[in-house]
């Protein structure tokens, strides 16, 4: 029987790490010690399997997940330590003057761009107008977006950014900087920067942008709420309805009900099943799904709602959802969102195949299920897209868990 | 004619060759993303993320468990990119946040997996083993393997790790010492354990 130090000995020989005075007495244990031979070659097979297992490499392209969550969260790495200013070289009334003239050039200059911008694009109940109630088109890129994709909006082309500002020449002593920045835009009508009484400024033009509206999952079923969301779901041909979840695991088994009890068949990313088992796992969902009408979208979103508040008013330990539902016209951002998801955008790329039989489809995946590699499940779920159905839209849920 | 010496000095020198060139490299993307491009920094993942998601997936028990730590490794180096001095390889910081996420986590599931709700059930369903003996669809496991596999579940996150990061990543004392942060005397005696451990497990298996 080999003692705790004769053992110890031997693991170390495995290790590869050893004084002289360690390796001298290993040998003479290996000498007279049969036992002590085996147990050595047991080990060292043991070390010598484990370094043979297979690589193992990761199953996705993690690099599109983890940058879509930094730029979802917004948090840029930290930025690089520069260097302190130059003391002012100029009093600072002058500096002051300069500022006040530059805001009221850009200030004009932003208002005389917004005249010649895109159509109006369908809005919420939150703007005041709707010019384009009756025309069911391509959605367009809205004019304002949320805060939180901000960071993905395509910014003004060069030519549309009208500025006069100039950085005042280098102090005596100071070295050269970099030429200062010529805008090849023409420079504005001065007569458009007169004050009071002059008509040239034009008038004021209302811009409709498609502002998100939220809902109360728990009460869709209680006076108009439901027809006033049906209303909001036809005012564009492609939404973005994100439902807030305490639990978007826990939750998404009534979504699933409620999507199963309107005969929508779920196709569902492999690795979502595994997620499906992970309760306490932070997993945002998202589900896609088309050629289904308002009504439907309504119907589906409620029968959650009301399964989940019956649930809590059993138990309330049993509220599931936290009670939002975000609905906003799909955007560039959702669309490139989709693209990351689906391997394609679904707006632009419809099918022409029609539907031999009415059948709904939804695709249900999560974010980290992102990258080049398309499951089997996506490419059946795509390759079974018909075409589109008049009245009926497309819709990229988001089941966003939030916690608590 | 070279001797054995004179080649290992070879190998040697092309080897820290290497790592010197990769070091600034890696070091010239870090820079660039400090500087606001993130592209930089997916560059960086996809250089490593395989290697990462090896180690980490012999680490925790399942595909799944191992994409979310090395997605937050990744999340945790972003964030802290600035915090990265330069005197280890990138990997090497990488590769330590990435183990101390692995062991966090294998050390709360434990823990989950005692906890009941109040009506007594489960909460988290309890790890089964045979999860770690299928990592992919397509590979396809020797007895030998599976047997591995089991046993490799059943050690202690601590045990697992230094065997993961000695065996795999040929690491020595000091490096696992100054990867975990405990003394070289407790990575000694974590892996002679681990190392017991391990064979007792295989030979109770076997019977």
């Amino acid at each position: 029987m080999l003692s705790p130090q004769e053992l110890e000995l031997l693991t170390a020989r495995v290790d590869g790490e050893m004084t002289p005075r360690q390796r001298r007495r290993v040998g003479r244990l290996l000498e007279r010690s049969r036992e002590a031979r085996q147990v050595l070659r047991q080990l060292q097979e043991d070390a010598r399997q484990i370094r043979q297992l297979p690589l193992v490499p990761a199953p996705i392209d993690l690099s599109d997940s983890v940058l879509t969550i930094i730029k979802r969260r917004a948090t840029p790495a930290a930025p690089r330590r520069l260097p302190a200013a130059p003391p002012a070289r100029v009093p600072m009334w002058v500096g002051l003057a300069s500022a006040a003239a530059v805001l009221l050039v850009v200030g004009f200059g932003s208002y005389v761009i917004h005249l010649d911008e895109n159509p109006p694009v369908p809005a919420g109940p939150a703007m005041a107008h709707n010019k384009n109630k009756d025309e069911k088109k391509a959605p367009v890129v809205p004019r304002t977006t949320p805060p939180d994709e901000a960071l993905d909006e395509d910014p003004l082309p060069p030519e549309k950014i009208a500025t006069t500002f100039d950085p005042p020449p280098p102090a005596k002593g100071e070295p050269d900087r970099a030429p200062p920045f010529k805008d090849p835009t023409p420079a504005p009508n001065p007569v458009v920067l007169a004050s009071g009484g002059n008509d040239a400024v034009g008038k004021f033009e209302s811009v409709d942008a498609a502002l998100p509206t939220v809902w109360k999952l728990h009460d869709l079923d209680k006076g108009d709420q439901a027809a006033r969301l049906r209303a909001e779901l036809r005012t564009s041909s492609a939404f973005r309805v994100e439902v807030l979840a305490r639990d978007g695991t826990r939750s998404f088994d009534r979504l699933r009900a409620a999507l199963q009890a309107k005969n929508v068949g779920l196709t569902f990313d492999p690795t979502v099943a595994g997620r499906l088992k992970r309760t306490l796992w932070k997993t945002d969902y998202a589900v896609y799904l088309e050629n289904v009408t308002p009504a439907d979208v309504v119907e589906i979103l409620t029968a959650a709602g009301v399964a989940d508040r019956q649930a809590a008013d059993k138990k309330p330990g049993e509220q599931r959802f936290d009670g939002g539902v975000v609905v906003k016209a799909m955007a560039q951002p959702d669309r490139r969102a989709l693209v990351a998801l689906l391997g394609l955008d679904p707006v632009s790329t419809r099918p022409t195949k029609a539907a031999e039989k009415p059948e709904l489809a939804a695709y249900v995946t999560w974010f980290a299920a992102v990258g080049p590699k398309r499951p089997d499940e996506l490419k059946r779920y795509l390759d079974g897209r018909t075409a589109e159905k008049p009245g009926t839209i497309q819709v990229y849920l988001v089941l966003r868990h939030l916690g608590g | 004619m070279t001797n054995g010496q004179d080649l290992g000095t070879i190998v040697l020198t092309v080897a820290s060759k290497e790592k010197r060139a990769v070091s600034a490299d890696d070091n010239r993307l870090i820079a660039e993303c400090l500087e606001g491009d993130s592209a930089a920094f997916g560059e960086l993942i996809r250089r490593y993320q395989d290697r990462l998601y090896n180690t980490v997936f012999r680490l925790v028990d399942n595909g799944d468990d191992a994409l979310d730590v090395v997605q937050e490794a990744f999340l945790n180096a972003y964030q802290s990119l600035d915090s990265f001095k330069g005197d280890s390889l990138f990997f090497t910081w990488l590769y330590r946040i990435a183990v101390n996420t692995a062991i966090s986590l294998k050390r709360k599931k434990r823990v989950l997996a005692r906890i009941a709700d109040r009506n007594g059930d489960m909460i988290v369903e309890p790890v089964d083993p045979s999860d770690l003996s299928r990592p992919g669809h397509a590979l396809e496991q020797a007895e030998e393997e599976q047997k591995l596999y089991r046993a490799l579940a059943r050690l202690s996150a601590e045990h697992r790790a230094v065997l993961v990061m000695k065996e795999l990543e040929g690491q020595k004392y000091e490096e696992m010492a100054e990867l975990l942060q405990v003394p070289i005397g407790t990575i000694r005696s974590r892996l002679h354990r681990a190392r017991l451990e391990l064979r007792e497990l295989l030979e109770r298996d076997g019977e």
